[in-house]
């Protein structure tokens, strides 16, 4: 009978462990999303017609500055006008708006095409 | 009175129950079948016993050296989650200065780090401006020095400016961590628990700073336009789009200005030197032009754009004009153009681009991009309404000029 004790006690505490290891394991799995979700956005823009082009960005990139790119419909030398995080990088917004299946977004999605 | 009765005859109950069922773990004649029942007596005893010691401790005062402990431990959690983003910073700034080739890394960081201005004296206003602003000034040039001296001749300003700036950021994070684990060494050592408490629940707001500022240099390794950079980028856009009578040049340290034809108006755009991380100095700046007199008789407006803090709730990247000096700096600059302007009597309108102050030092959203935009915009309306044509407005985008460049 005494050896019950120590056996309620051992499961009551490795269940909290359990679900405190599952906690962290589960924290640090969406802050590494988040961070790679970030995706930094270069803008180019064609100082002859204005077509506009977006890449990632590229150390040594700032707004201003001439690259080496041509433009793909005249050929003209080209300037980056912009630099930004693209939007919706975060994980709640991601979870939530997304359309891929499993996300909340997709759900949404079936609720308004009914 | 009547609730401690029925609390008392709940309790006898238990232990009457506990009794008549020979559950209670010290009655010795108990059946080794009952295990599963047994268990719970175990675990209402167990309980019983736990309440029963926490009420005296309670009763004599200890739990509240308890609750002192529970809070000491949650904030030393937190300030090794901050020391951690000050070692973060340190070999960010390491890497960055060994990467761009300087002699002695190590010794740089180890200057900068705990390196500190003391304010003018405030209770003698006479020139405290002036004061204020030689204080500065030292400081800017003195860390700039140091990390000049340790870089080869032939690197870049803009690389130079973004280490400076790198190296504040660690000796802000630094700052924070130092006094946050003072206050708590200080409560814990003096057994003030009201102190302690304090910084407990202010340390969810620290712990929110202390993070912006962690990837604040992330941003600034690379180069990328923080939020702090829409005045900047606002005055790149409107030079953009404006016919240019002249390049753009420096005017003052760290500061450009150029001239375009703005609906046949002279619209002077003034901005921070890109693309290195700097503020610039738009007050010097604005002084320096209003010298040249066909520009002082012809000004009809001075225009700021910048970024201004949000309140919670606020979105981003909405805009607001208003009246008045759109600048956040200590004092030195603002208060330039502020005299300027009541002297010649020139109206000064503000536009402000809202953040928040995460968003303000970390790489510049799209929220914010589509704010700066509409600033532009409405810069475009001012001069159009409040202006005539052959007027001089001046426009200036305060911020920092991190990844913003000039045409
Ligand atoms: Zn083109």
């Amino acid at each position: 009978m005494q050896a019950e004790i120590p056996l309620i006690i051992l499961l009551t505490l490795s269940l909290y462990s359990l679900v405190m290891v599952i906690l962290t394991a589960v924290g640090i799995r969406s802050q590494r999303r988040v961070r790679g979700r970030e995706r930094i956005i270069t803008q180019v823009v064609c100082e002859n017609c204005g077509y506009k082009v977006t890449r990632s960005f590229t150390p040594g990139d700032y707004v201003g500055a001439k690259t080496r790119e041509k433009c793909p419909r005249c050929g003209s030398p080209m300037r980056i006008s912009l630099i930004f995080v693209e939007k919706d990088a975060s994980i709640s917004r991601y979870l939530f708006t997304s359309r891929e299946p499993g996300n909340a977004g997709y759900y949404k999605s079936l609720i308004r095409l009914k | 009175m009547k609730q401690l009765v029925s609390s008392m005859t709940i309790h006898n109950n238990i232990y009457n129950v506990l009794l008549i069922h020979g559950f209670f773990p010290f009655s010795s004649n108990t059946s080794t079948t009952e295990t599963g029942s047994s268990l719970a007596t175990w675990i209402i005893a167990l309980s019983i016993l736990a309440s029963t010691i926490m009420s005296m401790l309670a009763f004599l005062g200890i739990s509240q050296g308890m609750q002192l402990r529970i809070w000491k431990n949650q904030v030393e959690s937190k300030l090794r989650i901050i020391e951690g983003y000050v070692r973060e910073a340190e070999s960010s700034a390491l890497e960055l200065l060994k990467s761009s080739g300087a002699r002695n890394p190590q010794d740089v960081v180890a200057r900068v780090k705990d390196f500190f201005m003391i304010g003018p004296v405030t209770i003698e206003p006479i020139d405290i401006i002036r004061r204020l602003e030689s204080i500065i000034r030292t400081g800017e040039v003195h860390i700039e020095r140091i990390v000049k001296d340790s870089l080869p001749s032939s690197i870049s300003e803009h690389i130079l400016k973004n280490t400076v700036t790198l190296l504040s950021l660690l000796n802000a994070l630094n700052t924070i961590y130092k006094y946050l684990r003072h206050l708590l060494l200080l409560g814990v050592k003096s057994k003030n628990a009201m102190l302690v408490a304090q910084v407990w629940m202010m340390m969810p707001l620290y712990l929110r700073i202390a993070k912006a500022y962690r990837e604040a240099v992330n941003a600034v390794s690379k180069g990328i336009p923080i939020g702090d950079s829409a005045g900047p980028l606002a005055a790149y856009k409107i030079a953009m789009e404006s016919k240019p009578l002249s390049k753009m040049k420096e005017i003052v340290k760290d500061t450009v200005y150029g001239e375009y034809n703005y609906e046949d108006r002279r619209l002077i755009v003034v901005k921070a030197k890109g693309p290195g991380s700097t503020v610039g100095r738009p007050g010097e700046a604005v002084e320096k032009l209003l010298e040249d007199t066909t520009i002082a008789s012809s000004l009809a407006a001075i225009i700021t754009i910048d970024a201004a803090l949000k309140f919670e709730g606020e979105e981003t990247g909405t805009i607001a004009e208003g009246i008045g000096v759109a600048m956040g700096d200590p004092g030195p600059e603002k208060i330039r153009i502020e005299r300027l302007a009541s002297k010649l009597r020139v109206p000064l309108y503000a536009i402000v681009v809202k953040m928040s102050m995460e968003e303000a030092i970390n790489a510049i959203t799209q929220n914010i991009v589509e704010g700066v935009t509409k600033a532009v915009e409405k810069a475009k309306r001012i001069i159009k309404e409040s202006t005539r044509p052959g007027d001089t407005i001046i426009l200036v985008g305060v911020g920092n000029s991190i990844g913003v460049g000039q045409a």
